[in-house]
């Protein structure tokens, strides 16, 4: 059996999973927006950073929040604001202490007095608003939000994985099966494969003014690579899809069932992987049907010479 | 056989190939620390402190691949903070800095343990060409194996001065920059060409992910040490601290660019490439061999982008010119 029908039809998987990777990312991105994520998960992390409940009403946080600094960086909407995504720990820095000098001790919880102290040992009991110790404590309980973020994008890509999946019935066993019988399918698949990975990863190479001075460079601002071109998408209605399938359902819904169960399971898991690996995969894959045996110096290590 | 046994068969071939492919392709990862990043994105070379373990007995032949003429040399520094090798080129005719460096690994590898350290100064180069699966810049990297070429993806390459630690008398080598020849029959080394070597760089795709203080990059095993071209700069070449940095295009012998975009090319002090930087002007056309590196100000700027986030980029590399043809 030749080893290149098999390295197709990885090829081809890879290729279903990247394209279907690219729309959970985008989907991803649209819902964690319009839901704001990002900015809400930055004010919880704010009121844990500042040791207030949620719901605290008029507390630090909001203070903060609303401090023009902060508020300056937020999104009017209508008559609301959106919060802001990101704050720089320079801005958080001096917002906060204009809000507790404002507030005065009394105004500031127990949790923050104490933490605040902590962080200028030398200051005995008054506050001391020390701007880079605030910045570096900032700084690293926001990575640990960051990780919070993470873990719940995560979750989110798992979910419209598995919904996507569903929606498209990629069943990676049926796929298979399908790209193993159909040479000319296989062929198409490995054509559209090589047209994506011209395309370059998602990040293109830096420009450079000067010898020292970098740029980023014009596709990186396009974001083109992250689009599933019209022709991709028709190729994809050609590999999965609902075709037949309500009659087989039918006949023997549990049979049905089980058939594409461990198929579906299969993918969804495989996209939340997400676009990057896949591309790299995709990358590898086609690297190795393409390229010859590896040149010599690569085939073993130097003798010893001790 | 049945169809359905047959597709089965066939179904696990294809899981046992997919991940048999991905297998020979492991991916590789250096952690660095961004403070030495930052110290030497634009510098061309580094002095390092350096222990030597083992040293070739002899130069490389020189014909193609692997025989590049190149002496190899494997130590440890606290300047680079991971195992490393360091190579002399045309080291056939370098037979005093060639001594000295067998007669210290000689005397290191029979101390006991109590090896003297050595100052060795020449091109900074980071490349996975023999990468460990995880090697941490200042942490407790194993030497291994342990001869003259442990897993490293840390080079100093080429060397241009080597001597004692702290002593006056370097022995410098920068005159071993130039195209790498056999010193008694002539022979020309034969790198690869542009055109096969260039595009498999502009393919490379890495993971790179920074934290506060620093950054990792996983890229697979690569390949193309050296590397035959001819360059045309697109603006003068800067100098820094060490020597000088240019940006040119690619081009084949008969003009045509081939990448579409430029590359940085590293010019070491007191080379005779350095010494034709300091006279070029945009336009100016040359011939050269030279070596791959990981670009860190590229990684750098890449970084800066995208904060704590990890990305997947296009590795950025730049060219070390080891030696300008005089045609």
């Amino acid at each position: 059996m030749s080893a290149l029908p098999i390295l197709e039809v990885a090829i081809g998987l890879s290729f279903t999973y990247l394209l279907l990777a690219l729309i959970t990312t985008t989907a991803t991105e649209w819902i964690t927006r319009v839901a704001n994520a990002r900015g809400k998960t930055l004010k919880q992390g704010l009121r844990q950073l500042l040791g207030e409940e949620e719901g605290t009403a008029r507390g630090v946080t909001d203070a903060v929040l609303d401090h023009p600094l902060i508020a300056s960086l937020a999104q009017v909407k209508g008559k609301g604001r959106r919060m802001p995504s990101y704050i720089p720990s320079e801005l958080f820095a001096k917002a906060l202490t204009s809000v507790v000098g404002s507030r005065g001790k009394e105004g500031v919880s127990p949790h923050l007095q104490q933490a605040l102290k902590s962080l200028t040992p030398g200051a005995g009991e008054s506050i001391v608003m020390d701007q880079t110790a605030i910045e570096r404590w900032y700084d690293q309980h926001m990575d640990r939000v960051s990780g919070w973020y993470k873990r719940h994008t995560q979750s989110v890509v798992l979910t419209i994985a598995a919904v996507l999946t569903l929606l498209t019935n990629t069943d990676s066993v049926t796929l298979a099966r399908r790209l193993w019988s159909d040479s000319a399918l296989r062929q198409t698949v490995v054509e559209a494969a090589k047209v994506r990975l011209q395309q370059g990863p998602p990040l293109n190479p830096v420009e450079y003014i000067d010898p020292t001075t970098p740029r980023a460079s014009k596709p990186l601002l396009q974001e083109s690579s992250n689009e599933v071109l019209p022709e991709e998408h028709a190729l994809l209605e050609r590999l999965v899809g609902w075709s037949g399938e309500p009659d087989r359902l039918a006949k023997d819904p549990a049979g049905w069932i089980a058939v594409h169960l461990f198929g579906w399971l299969i993918t969804a898991l495989a996209v939340s992987l997400g676009a990057p690996f896949w591309f790299d995969t995709l990358n590898r894959l086609t690297n190795i049907r393409s390229s010859g045996p590896p040149p010599k110096e690569q085939t073993a290590m130097p003798a010893p010479a001790k | 056989m049945k169809p359905k046994m047959h597709f089965r068969r066939t179904a696990l071939l294809v899981l046992l190939a997919a991940f048999g492919a991905l297998a020979t392709d492991p991916q590789f990862e250096v952690q660095l620390k961004k403070s030495w990043i930052e110290a030497y994105k634009d510098r061309t070379s580094i002095e390092a402190s350096m222990v030597i373990h083992h040293s070739h007995k002899k130069p490389n032949k020189v014909g193609r691949g692997s025989e590049d003429g190149d002496l190899h040399f494997s130590g440890e520094s606290d300047d680079v903070g991971l195992p490393f090798v360091a190579e002399i080129v045309n080291a056939a005719s370098e037979s005093k800095a060639v001594a000295f460096i067998k007669s210290v690994a000689a005397t290191n590898e029979t101390s006991g343990g109590n090896e003297k350290a050595v100052a060795v100064t020449g091109a900074w180069r980071f490349w996975f060409e023999h990468p460990s699966k995880l090697q941490i810049q200042g942490g407790n990297n194993p030497f291994t194996p342990d001869h003259t070429n442990p897993n490293h993806s840390f080079e100093i390459h080429p060397v241009s001065s080597i001597g004692p630690s702290g002593g006056s008398s370097r022995i410098d080598v920068e005159d071993s920059f130039v195209p790498v020849q056999d010193p008694k029959t002539h022979a020309r080394f034969e790198a690869y060409p542009a055109e096969t070597a260039f595009p498999y760089f502009d393919g490379i795709t890495a993971r790179i992910k920074a934290s506060r203080t620093g950054l990792s990059i996983r890229a697979p095993q690569l390949r193309y040490n050296y590397v035959d071209f001819h360059i045309e700069l697109t603006q003068k070449a800067k100098q820094v601290s060490d020597g000088y940095i240019a940006l040119a295009r690619v081009v084949s012998e008969d003009g045509e660019q081939v990448l579409p975009s430029t590359v940085r090319m590293i010019f070491v002090r007191g080379t005779e490439g350095a010494k034709a930087m300091s006279t070029a002007a945009a336009g100016d056309g040359f011939h050269v061999l030279g070596i791959p590196r990981v670009n860190l100000n590229a990684v750098s700027f890449l970084v800066g982008q995208h904060g704590t986030t990890e990305f997947s980029a296009r590795l950025p590399y730049e060219m070390i010119v080891v030696g300008v043809f005089s045609d």
